[in-house]
């Protein structure tokens, strides 16, 4: 019974010592000095990382199958104040002048003449070509449908300007307005043929490419010309997971911030085709500086454009697959109750427009073609965060990106940009309705200051928030409230030394789910926010 | 014993804590209260365990699958095998096919299959196609086939034929054929031409359960079934798709003629011509979320006098592709007419749904087109597609004579057909 109490004890012992080892590295600082972080250290070198592929059937098939909306889990790739840090796949970048906007990642210019012609393929959506241009520099090529001149080529220019300004990383995507006589052939140009097999090609397979592209009124074809990444290309990333060839790439892909949160830039200009199969991640650098840069790509199918045709007013409203019970309500009811969205007028009148509107357009529900990881999982957080970066797009940046689609007709120009500033107001109004939208915290004369953004952006009416404020001790996490007071200044009980912490939670009055909870350091002789939580609906 | 089990389970658990530990270290994720030199750390720890990025192992099976077996039927070239191919009634076929469409800079298509069915319906095939040809405004095709459909069904000529008589024959073709086509006005007007000839056999048919076609009728009330004919023909066609694409269907008119000559050699006097012409009609509505869509179909033969049509090249109407209500080749006669009508509507991008309705007669001489002994049936489906047209369709039609289902992979509205 002796040798057996021994046992039971040394037993034991190694559980606990187990157990407190793994409890130290538990317990630690809420806060640390270099917080918030502004920018992911990436220091580890990707020079092997290699090549990959997403099977564009199997993604289809696997992600519809396997359809549901996955539980709630906190976001990842986000800093102390709930922002994302600079990194390979996102920055931060500064309100753009409206010169900045409309160049966007474009530093290259325009391809110049003559445009040698080196690869085609015969396959797939839209037809399209590699080419060199004057300077030697690599550009792939897409055209419109004849049904929709200007429509899909505009998309992508203008599709990658935005998300440039929001801070992601794009290709340089340009308007090409160019004479036939322009393009001439390499003595090496192949061409893809349907069986797949490469074969070299004739100026007439040229010419028939070329006769497939609508021609503007002074006679030149108009094209879109994306300049090949730099570095070294390694295939597309996914919306999960994370690439094991990477050692910077430590967070699950469906659990970073930037990605959820895409899908709401996304449903702004309705990119519905957002695949992992439209991205690229690229090796920049080499040896112990390579980094994977992470890239969106291919925007042909945002706006009204389906790239070889106007959107299906489906787009962005169900995925392709039936999943929902409004489809099986629909296939029992013969169709006769469309719905609002199946009924929106279209401008037939501006062919390049396609299918853009607002009607039906419901910020919350919006969906891609099929169901994508990251976007099952956002969070109101993480759409909170995306909705600021729609909604910091002011109206006449609008303007000055959608002139950048270079439309014949400025009635197309005047359509887009009207139909975005509604579609981003909708968004702002949504997504700031489901959490407290409550922005640049500072402490000022005593008292807390801060912007709510649905006030500032006319889209919502100002709420009223109750105040509980409270001292915080780093090590152990404890809030220590202070009683009876409920206003904006700071109570004069709080410890105001040097790295002392305090917080303040702020309740709305009318919906108290929505609660922003603010943390400060003292810093020489300001509060610093260095922690934002907030609650949701 | 004890001390020894105690002494496992706790050097069990501190590995696995220890494990646990280290495993954390390996996946660590940077969480928003990490430090910048922490997320240093977990990339540095991540960098002693780089491996090759690689699909999950469901996505590699999957692609092998395709490399194999979609891919081949999708998109073949080379040796691959054909399903379908049989005429309607055939049941599932499988066979070899050997396809090249990558000669001559891919204007040269060779395509040779042989396909057997679960009812014993054979068929060979062998084509060389020129496509592509002046600037894809011309093509020219030469086809060599066999046919062995073991179990045709037959219930008698005419409307009134009985349900009763159904009966089965043997029909086999063998067929050679060459011929060109123009298209014109960017692919919307197609034009052509082919010559061939015509083997035929007709035998006792051999599904179990239903007598021989000439147990029951005989060359006196069935054309041709005693004394068969080989024929030289040709056939003029031209199709002119007004179409424009739309989301779940085109929008507007396809309009089909085809003529056919059948010059007896045999001395049956069995020569005629085959006119068959074909209008569809697709109006989308609700931004194209609902169809109706319509086709009037016609097939009338002419002939001289003292020559006659062969019951097993007389128009049909029963079956998928016309009435649905019906069974297949319910009708016999010298012409057919049909006109169908659907009203569908998209449930998903992948899916749309079908009310229908299908009404025709069959006919002994041109002078008799009209709406005498109509037969007409109702029903619904479900059609499933791609973004460009329905890949299979489950259809359901009610008739005076029952309840029909099918299902099978074509377009509700196709082409004319040609069974020789």
């Amino acid at each position: 019974m002796v040798r057996l109490q021994q046992c039971v004890r040394k037993t034991l012992s190694f559980v606990l010592v187990g157990v407190a080892c793994q409890a130290s590295a538990l317990i630690a600082q809420q806060y640390h000095s270099d917080d918030p972080i502004q920018k992911v250290p990436e220091v580890g070198s990707a020079q092997g990382a290699d090549a990959q592929t997403i099977n564009a059937l199997y993604d289809f098939m696997y992600h519809s199958a396997k359809y549901k909306t996955p539980p709630a889990t906190p976001s990842l790739g986000v800093n102390t104040l709930g922002e994302v840090p600079d990194s390979s796949w996102f920055t931060n970048r500064p309100r753009l002048t409206t010169e900045e906007l409309q160049k966007g990642k474009r530093v290259h210019g325009d391809p110049q003449p003559p445009f040698t012609v080196v690869a085609a393929k015969t396959e797939g959506v839209t037809p399209g070509f590699r080419i060199k241009d004057g300077r030697g520099l690599t550009y792939f090529i897409k055209v419109d449908p004849h049904t929709n001149p200007e429509m899909a080529t505009a998309a992508d220019v203008m599709g990658a300007l935005f998300l440039y300004s929001a801070g992601y990383n794009v290709p340089e995507n340009y308007i090409l307005l160019a004479h036939r006589e322009d393009f001439r052939l390499s003595e090496k140009a192949t061409i893809t043929a349907l069986s797949g097999k490469k074969h070299p090609m004739n100026r007439s397979q040229l010419d028939k490419i070329l006769d497939a592209v609508p021609v503007e009124s002074d006679g030149r074809i108009r094209l879109m010309a994306s300049l090949s990444m730099s570095g070294r290309i390694i295939g597309p990333f996914r919306y999960e997971f994370v690439r094991s060839d990477d050692p910077n790439d430590l967070i699950p892909h469906d659990r970073r911030r930037d990605l959820r949160g895409l899908a709401v830039l996304f449903a702004w200009l309705n990119h519905t085709d957002a695949k992992g199969d439209n991205s690229l991640d690229s090796v920049e650098g080499k040896g112990a500086d390579a980094r994977i840069v992470h890239h969106l790509l291919d925007f042909g199918d945002s706006f009204g454009s389906d790239s070889d045709i106007a959107k299906d007013p489906r787009h962005g409203q169900e995925f392709w697959l039936p999943t929902s019970r409004e489809q099986a309500n629909r296939a029992m009811t013969l169709g006769l109750f469309p719905a609002s969205w199946e009924k929106a007028k279209y401008p037939q009148h501006l062919p390049a427009v396609g299918n853009f509107t607002t009607t039906g357009f419901n910020p919350l529900t919006w969906k891609p073609n099929y169901p994508n990881p990251a976007f099952l999982e956002m969070t109101p957080q993480d759409a909170y965060w995306g909705a600021k970066r729609v909604m910091s797009f002011s109206n006449e940046d609008i303007r000055a990106i959608v002139d950048q689609g270079q439309f014949s007709n400025p009635a197309v120009t005047d359509y887009i940009t009207k139909v975005l500033i509604a579609r981003r107001d909708l968004i702002g109004k949504a997504w700031f309705s489901q959490v407290a939208s409550l922005e640049d915290f500072v402490v000022a004369d005593g008292r807390l200051r801060f912007t709510d953004l649905g006030q500032k952006y006319g889209v919502l009416s100002a709420s009223t928030y109750s105040y509980s404020w409270f001292s915080f001790d780093n090590q152990s996490g404890h809030k220590s409230p202070v009683a009876g007071v409920s206003s904006d200044a700071v109570p004069a009980a709080l410890a105001s030394s040097e790295g002392s912490f305090i917080g303040c939670t702020l309740t709305d009055m009318k919906q108290t789910q929505r609660t922003v909870t603010v943390v400060f350091r003292r810093d020489g002789d300001q509060w610093k926010p260095v922690g934002i939580e907030r609650t949701s609906l | 014993m004890t001390r020894s089990t105690f002494r496992t389970i706790a050097v069990c658990t501190a590995i696995a804590l220890s494990y646990a530990s280290s495993l954390a270290q390996e996946i660590q994720v940077p969480s928003p209260r990490d430090t910048a030199s922490g997320i240093i750390d977990a990339e540095k720890v991540k960098e002693k365990t780089l491996r090759p990025v690689a699909p999950s192992h469901g996505e590699q099976e999957f692609d092998r699958f395709e490399e194999k077996i979609f891919d081949p039927l999708i998109n073949p070239n080379g040796l691959t095998f054909q399903t379908g191919g049989l005429p309607s009634g055939g049941g599932f076929s499988l066979g070899p096919r050997y396809i090249r469409r990558d000669w001559l800079h891919e204007h040269l298509v060779s395509d040779t299959y042989f396909v057997g069915s679960t009812k014993k319906w054979y068929k060979g095939q062998s084509s060389l196609d020129f496509v592509g040809l002046m600037d894809n405004h011309l093509q020219f095709t030469a086809v060599g086939a066999y046919q062995n459909a073991a179990s045709m069904p037959y219930y008698g000529e005419g409307s009134n034929s009985s349900k009763d008589n159904r009966s089965d024959f043997r029909r086999e073709f063998t067929s050679a054929r060459f011929g060109g086509q123009f298209h014109f006005l960017d692919q919307k007007l197609s034009a052509g031409y082919s010559v061939g000839g015509l083997l035929v056999n007709v035998g006792p048919g051999d599904l179990g359960g239903w007598p021989s076609t000439d147990k029951i009728f005989n060359g006196a009330n069935t054309r041709g079934l005693e004394k068969q004919s080989n024929f030289i023909n040709g056939t003029a066609s031209i199709t002119a798709n007004l179409t424009t694409p739309s989301f779940s269907n085109p929008k507007g008119l396809i309009l089909e003629a085809q003529d056919t000559q059948f010059w007896d050699q045999s001395g049956t006097s069995s020569s005629f011509h085959l006119l068959q012409t074909q209008a569809t009609y697709y109006v989308p509505f609700i931004n194209g979320m609902r169809t109706l869509a319509f086709r009037a179909r016609n097939e009338t033969t002419f002939h001289a006098d003292g020559q006659q049509v062969p019951f097993y090249l007389q128009p049909t109407l029963g079956g998928p592709n016309d009435l649905r209500g019906y069974e297949r080749y319910r009708y016999y006669d010298n012409g057919s007419s049909l006109l169908s009508g659907e009203y569908k509507w998209s449930v998903a991008g992948s899916v749309e749904m079908a009310l229908f309705g299908d009404g025709g007669n069959v006919y002994s001489r041109p002078g008799l087109i009209g709406l005498r002994e109509l037969r007409g049936d109702g029903g619904f489906g479900v059609r499933f597609k791609n973004k460009q047209q329905e890949i299979m369709r489950f259809d359901v039609g009610f008739s005076t004579e029952g309840v029909k289902v099918w299902f099978v992979f074509n377009n509700a509205f196709g082409r004319l057909y040609r069974s020789f």
